[in-house]
């Protein structure tokens, strides 16, 4: 397997632990497509504006643009509280921490990529960060060595706290909300 | 929140909440060199002229063509998805919709008309837990792309899973899920959505609990085309 080495410090020691390119599901058990057809003929997908304009997806591209419409080439980024991001450099080049870490820590990970990795640590869970590119943020990674083989596990980290028996469900995701219901509302019963 | 209806082994059930947890990455705003809020827009290229793929730097010295003036610049309006035969105008109705299943080599296994499941976690049969496996295993064996976690709405509820994480922490298990009356089904979290596999895993602080549904789709293995490709390399 082709890997290219990430430098990581782990108690004190500098180990290199070699990544190969990421594993794609579909190459493990194929994929699914899914196609419009009528008689046998499969149809193009097209866009229909208000006023009967016909569109296709190769029309249009994404533009990062201001307020007043001017094209931004070279966008900031910053955090929702203000403070900017400064550019952290690629696993590649800098060195990062390597800790142990524990089941939890896995399961609290939403993993997005999966990427082959060469080590001689005991077999075990780590953590680390990640990037592949030099980049503001940088993504939760786990490094997984098990008895076959090791896999860098990238995603990023979902909290969710313990739960007891007369806590209230504010610190959870935002969209899984429940709407709320019109206490103040008007409750007839016609008996 | 959604809701989950749940039976342990020894028969008890509830339906309980489920929802996810919150992320911990930072959100990332682009802003412009004064402080402006950047967003991304959908804009028309104004490239009607030529064909998508036929649009190269050689291709439009040659031809020269216009750029199409009524277009170019404006933002994708509100718009409706529709259908037609490439390369015709009219559009199209009474269409079906078909799933082509294709192997990892690319060729194509079957194909069968498009049929959404529905969802299944909260169904008058409940989500059984159908076996255990010890929490390193699973973490070993299956990636797990996304979890959910589960809440109560009353005291019920938190001691049933109170108890049902106790007995995963304490036996350092993780516990196979699965729907349909046999028990044997992924699970389905909302109509038309994806059959998901997915483990149960406990832990407890005194009377507070933390079960998470871990959704996978993937075992942690190497595809076997690239083990192939390194057993070739070595014997060369």
């Amino acid at each position: 397997m082709a890997t290219k080495a990430i430098p990581l410090k782990f108690e004190d020691k500098t180990v290199e632990v070699g990544i190969g390119s990421a594993i794609k599901r579909e190459e493990l058990y194929g994929k699914s497509k899914k196609s419009i057809e009528k008689d046998g003929i499969v149809l193009e997908k097209v866009t229909l504006s208000p006023e009967g304009e016909i569109f296709l997806p190769s029309d249009f591209t994404h533009l990062r643009m201001d307020g007043d419409g001017c094209l931004v080439e070279t966008p900031i980024p910053k955090t929702e509280e203000g403070e900017v991001l400064e550019t952290k450099t690629s696993s590649y080049k800098t060195e990062r921490p390597l800790k142990a870490a524990t089941p939890a820590d896995l399961a609290a990970l939403k993993i997005k990529s999966v990427l082959p990795a060469e080590s001689d640590l005991p077999v075990g869970f780590y953590s680390t960060e990640y990037t592949f590119r030099d980049s503001p943020t940088l993504s939760a990674a786990i490094l997984n060595v098990t008895p076959t083989g090791a896999f860098l596990l990238v995603g990023e980290t979902l909290e969710t706290p313990f739960q007891g028996k007369t806590d209230t469900y504010d610190f959870f995701a935002e969209d899984d909300n429940a709407e709320d219901e019109d206490e103040e509302g008007e409750i007839s019963f016609n008996f | 929140m959604k809701n989950i209806h749940l039976s342990t082994e020894d028969g008890k059930n509830a339906r309980v909440l489920l929802h996810r947890g919150r992320s911990t990455a930072p959100k990332v705003v682009q802003v412009t060199s004064d402080g402006q809020e950047t967003e991304t827009k959908t804009v028309h290229r104004g490239n009607k002229a030529l064909p998508e793929d036929q649009i190269t730097s050689q291709s439009l010295i040659d031809g020269d063509p216009e750029i199409d003036l009524d277009h170019i610049g404006k933002y994708l309006p509100d718009s409706t998805k529709a259908y037609r035969i490439p390369g015709k105008e009219e559009l199209e109705g009474n269409f079906q919709t078909f799933v082509t299943l294709l192997g990892p080599d690319g060729s194509v296994k079957e194909k069968n008309p498009y049929s959404p499941k529905k969802a299944n976690i909260n169904e008058t049969v409940p989500v059984k837990i159908t076996k255990r496996m010890p929490v390193t295993d699973a973490f070993q064996k299956f990636v797990f792309h996304n979890h959910y976690c589960l809440g109560h709405e009353d005291g019920i509820q938190h001691d049933f899973l109170l108890a049902l994480a106790k007995d995963l922490e304490a036996k350092g298990e993780v516990a196979l899920l699965g729907a349909g009356a046999k028990g044997n089904q992924p699970l389905v979290f909302k109509d038309a959505g994806t059959p998901t596999r997915a483990f149960l895993m406990g832990e407890t602080q005194g009377d507070k609990y933390r079960l998470r549904i871990l959704l996978t789709r993937q075992e942690l293995k190497m595809p076997e085309g690239r083990l192939t490709a390194d057993t070739d390399a070595s014997a060369e």
